[in-house]
């Protein structure tokens, strides 16, 4: 057990509980952190994976502007829910069910999978140079097109969120 | 340097986290908690992409750049969610995702 396999595990398992902290936290700003502490966890996992570019874009989107975008929309709609409604208790069980099944039939057809099939994994850090000789030539469309996706979704966002419009 | 993790480990790690964002979404109720639960399914997906992308894939990059689209929408989605709620917040003063029920009759 090297020290980055050692690591892998860690932050995997700092992950899992950041996560149940998400989905379970009663104050709905430590969901928020805790949510950012799962992400900086699985960036960490991208840069044992040998994904440093994924890291850093994940560290400085997802940790960085996403979280930020969260918490800001969570003082913005600053309600007190009452901590537990008794009318609708039953989605709980019915969640779990779901979360667990999922969880142990996709878990069981991992771990019997044969992925691998003899095949050596090269296991190489890709350079940043070549991640992006690929995405800016084999990828450029797919890429413009996301482009597209971002400017729509920013005109978009600014045309729903702004007040009712006075003139028209 | 990481040959000591299987590619197992790193799908289930996957698939739980996955699932632990599956029931955040069924079980909140609170509709920014109900994006923060996708935001956490997405990163799950990402570390799958990423995962085969670096043990299977004939060429190492196509995973990686999957996952900069997956976050590039994911992005957008984040945005216009919010902005969707923000909305909702301000005509019913409340986001509670069981209220939000015009849509029934």
């Amino acid at each position: 057990m090297n020290i980055a396999a050692a690591l892998f595990y860690v932050m995997g398992a700092i992950a899992i509980v950041s996560a149940l902290g998400t989905v379970l936290a009663r104050n709905i700003v430590y969901a928020a952190l805790s949510l950012i502490a799962a992400m900086v966890m699985i960036a960490g996992i991208f840069f044992i994976l040998h994904a440093d570019f994924l890291a850093l874009v994940q560290l400085l989107i997802y940790a960085g502007a996403v979280g930020v975008l969260l918490i800001f929309g969570l003082m913005l709609t600053n309600t007190d829910l009452p901590a537990t409604a008794p009318k609708d208790r039953w989605q709980r069980p019915l969640a779990f069910a779901a979360a667990a099944g999922f969880i142990l039939v996709a878990g069981y057809a991992v771990t019997e999978a044969d992925w691998m099939h003899g095949v050596t994994p090269q296991l190489e850090r890709v350079p940043p140079a070549e991640l992006a000789g690929a995405l800016f030539r084999n990828w450029a469309i797919p890429f413009e097109i996301a482009s597209l996706v971002l400017l729509v979704a920013l005109i978009g966002a600014v045309v729903i969120s702004r007040r009712e419009p006075s003139g028209d | 340097m990481i040959e000591a993790v299987p590619l197992e480990h790193v799908v289930l790690l996957a698939t739980i986290l996955f699932g632990i964002g599956l029931y955040g979404v069924l079980s909140r109720r609170n509709a920014v908690a109900i994006l923060m639960a996708v935001e956490l399914m997405l990163n799950a997906v990402n570390i799958n992409f990423i995962g085969f992308g670096m043990y299977l894939a004939p060429d190492p990059t196509v995973g990686q750049i999957i996952a900069i689209f997956v976050i590039t929408v994911a992005a957008a989605e984040v945005a216009l969610g919010l902005a969707i709620v923000l909305q909702i917040f301000r005509r019913k003063s409340n986001i509670n995702v069981d209220e939000l029920d015009l849509l029934r009759w």
